[in-house]
């Protein structure tokens, strides 16, 4: 087994800047057994030979656990289990807030731990004026003491070399907890006395004291200020939105031209029809359709990373926290269902910001019902054939209609959000409570790091899923074959299609309708096709989109084309949010759960606009 | 004595102790304590918005500390006076 090196700390002392600095490389990421906590780990190397593992634990305060993730990193300490045993623990401390960090370096002690402490963030506190008696200090903890700064790479080095060290000489540390720990952990003679004892020490050690850093004084004098601080908020989350739509958007048509261009390149080299088929239309088809979320999840997750390392993420959930809490979210869940409106795929994973399980589990089940922009294209397509082209005061009523269907959207999951909040289970307690660190300025080498690292995870964990349901629904629309031929009336899907029928007829819909819907459980936007397939409009046309409007009218009554339209507010049709769900919530029962409300809201609220409609027209 | 929440701003204020209902003890007490909210610290009240629901902000231990409105309904402080 390899040498496994565990980093602990509070949270914000730039544990994973460290980690990152430290591995170089790319991290594993995947979950901490029986828990959907995320746990990091990577190879570490000296002079180009890896000689072990380093695992990023959850930030903690003391070994007092009260959170899901504190129970890790307490686990991990305790060498709990056999997976979460370690062979070094390497203690970072935050060098510009000792006065809190150095609580946990003398719990540690007093139980024995023999301490490797990395004094993280000295770049800064040299700046504002520290000066420290080194030696004392590690006398005093009884542990060898490393400065190091993550963002200029300070030390970082040295912290290696002293860690190849102990890997090649090393003893295994078991700590027992006398019973009962966990009420003296916690109560306040205990925790007074050590913080005593931190004061004292930080007293004996102290050269020259560390300034108050006005910078974030300064600044948050307009950022939470509570007529500024909110205008700057909405500022930042409009431009936040707006940069996933227009820097993903060339992005996103690159790869689908590129994917495009690829099968349309490939198919006159395949003679077999249904090998062409397989390849152009099932995998080509299938394989963009992963990597066509990766522009939106990997620009996502860069601002979001950027705002968190800037500090600005804590103090947005700080400013929106008194009203989302209303409705029974967190402030922290503003900024994954905004950005659900660019793709619920980026959204569901941006839930990890929101710390409490149960909040992020809420948020999670309603993101499906923000309009995402794959439901443009059914919307412009069902807009056109519904909504006459004309003016209301100047306003486009098209323009209108589309932003109520956003507002809809918006609001039904807050609505959701609030009667979920009645029924889920409350595994922990709500909190705002949370330090609010320093701004600093990010460091652009980790951003891309952490960029890369979830859209690797990504595709990784969802990619496959998503791979294979859009090979079945190929088989689906692509058998049984006809003299070679496959046409989608004859097909699995519209025989799939047809039982259906009968359920669906209260809404108007059609077989045609619910075969188009088959395909488009793939992806939404796909229904304009499918649907075009089933009715032989030529999608080649100029005018398609007029076309395809022009049939539906022909074909349906107001009312079932209103009903298709609400039908696409709140359906389910994405596989995707499906297989991301899977993946975060670590069960297939949440993923069924959220098909099933949706599902629900879907067809009731269908059946209810096309009955108001057939009664008024 | 008061509670957090209905101490003056920018007022040397020095915390007492942590009280509540058990539930709400076992909950937040060991977090307040351990972002620096035990007996005898100096705290001060930077802000607290005009309008309802909106959180407190709190330095203590040379940081900066977002509370909601009922986590510091918790915190019994004393005014310094000098």
């Amino acid at each position: 087994m390899s040498f496994r090196i565990a980093l602990v700390g509070m949270p914000n002392v730039g544990k994973t800047a460290l980690f990152n600095k430290l591995t170089g490389s790319f991290q594993r990421v995947a979950n901490f057994s029986g828990v959907t906590v995320e746990k990091k780990s990577a190879n570490i190397a000296h002079h180009g030979k890896t000689f072990g593992e380093v695992i990023d634990l959850p930030g903690i305060y003391s070994l007092d656990s009260t959170t899901l993730d504190e129970k890790v990193t307490k686990d991990f300490l305790l060498q709990k289990k056999q997976e979460s045993a370690a062979d070094l623990f390497v203690l970072v401390l935050d060098a510009t807030n000792l006065d809190r960090s150095l609580f946990l370096a003398i719990q540690l002690k007093k139980l024995g731990y023999p301490l490797l402490i990395a004094l993280n963030l000295v770049d800064e506190s040299r700046k504002r004026g520290l000066v420290l008696d080194l030696e004392k200090l590690s006398k005093l903890l009884n542990a060898k003491i490393i400065s190091t700064s993550a963002a200029t790479g300070e030390g970082v080095e040295e912290l290696k070399n002293v860690l190849h060290s102990y890997s090649t000489n090393h003893q295994t540390v078991q700590i027992e907890l006398a019973p009962g720990h966990q009420k003296l952990f916690r109560s306040p003679t205990y925790v007074t006395g050590i913080f005593d004892e931190v004061n004292e020490i930080l007293n004996d050690v102290t050269i020259s004291p560390l300034r108050p850093d006005t910078l974030t004084q300064k600044v948050d004098k307009v950022l939470l200020h509570p007529v500024w601080g909110i205008l700057s908020l909405v500022a930042i989350l409009i431009l936040t939105f707006q940069l996933i739509f227009t820097w993903a958007a060339p992005l996103q048509d690159g790869i689908e031209n590129f994917f495009g261009w690829f099968g349309e390149f490939l198919s006159p080299l395949i003679s077999h029809d249904l090998l062409r088929s397989l390849i152009v239309d099932g995998i080509i088809n299938g394989v963009g359709g992963v990597i066509v979320f990766l522009p939106q999840i990997m620009i996502l997750f860069l601002l979001i990373q950027f705002l968190e390392d800037i500090g600005y993420l804590g103090r947005a959930a700080f400013l929106l926290d008194g009203l989302m809490r209303k409705l029974g979210l967190p402030g922290k869940a503003v900024l994954p269902l905004l950005s659900s409106h660019a793709c619920a795929i980026p959204g569901i994973m941006a839930t990890r910001v929101i710390d409490n399980p149960k909040e992020r589990l809420t948020t999670m089940l309603v993101i499906p019902l923000t309009t995402c922009s794959a439901r443009l294209p059914v919307f412009a397509v069902l807009i056109a054939a519904i909504v006459p082209a004309i003016s209301i005061l100047g306003l486009n009523l098209q323009g209108l209609v589309l932003f109520a269907l956003y507002a809809t959207g918006f609001f039904s999951a807050l609505a959701a959000a609030f009667v979920l909040k009645k029924y889920l289970p409350q595994e922990s307690p709500s909190m705002l409570l949370m330090e609010l660190p320093p701004y600093r300025i990010p460091k652009v080498k980790n951003l891309i790091m952490i960029m890369l690292n979830k859209g690797k995870t990504f595709l990784k964990k969802a990619g496959g899923i998503i791979l294979i349901i859009s090979l079945v629904i190929w088989v689906l629309i692509s058998f049984p074959q006809q003299d070679g031929e496959a046409s989608i009336e004859n097909s699995y899907a519209a025989s799939i299609g047809r039982v259906f029928e009968p359920i669906f007829k209260p809404l108007g819909f059609d077989w045609k309708i619910t075969t188009a819907l088959i395909p488009a459980i793939g992806a939404r936007e796909v229904v304009v096709s499918a649907l075009s397939m089933v009715f032989s409009v030529d999608e080649a046309n100029p005018n398609f989109e007029e076309t395809m409007s022009q049939v539906l009218v022909e074909q349906f009554g107001l009312g079932t084309l209103i009903a298709l339209l609400v039908w696409f507010i709140f359906a389910p049709q994405c596989i995707s949010t499906f297989a991301v769900l899977k993946r975060e919530t670590q069960s297939y029962k949440w993923p069924w759960v959220m098909v099933g409300y949706t599902l629900a809201m879907a067809y009731f609220f269908a059946l209810i606009a096309k009955l108001i409609t057939d009664s008024l027209f | 004595m008061m509670t957090l929440n209905f101490a003056p701003l920018n007022k040397k204020l020095l915390v007492s102790h942590i009280t509540g209902t058990q539930e709400e003890l076992d909950h937040l007490q060991s977090r307040l304590m351990h972002l620096g909210f035990i007996k005898n610290e100096p705290v001060l009240l930077i802000q607290k918005a005009p309008y309802f629901g909106v959180p407190l902000l709190v330095e203590v231990k040379g940081r900066r500390i977002a509370l909601s409105f009922d986590e510091a309904e918790l915190v019994i402080v004393t005014e310094v006076s000098l």
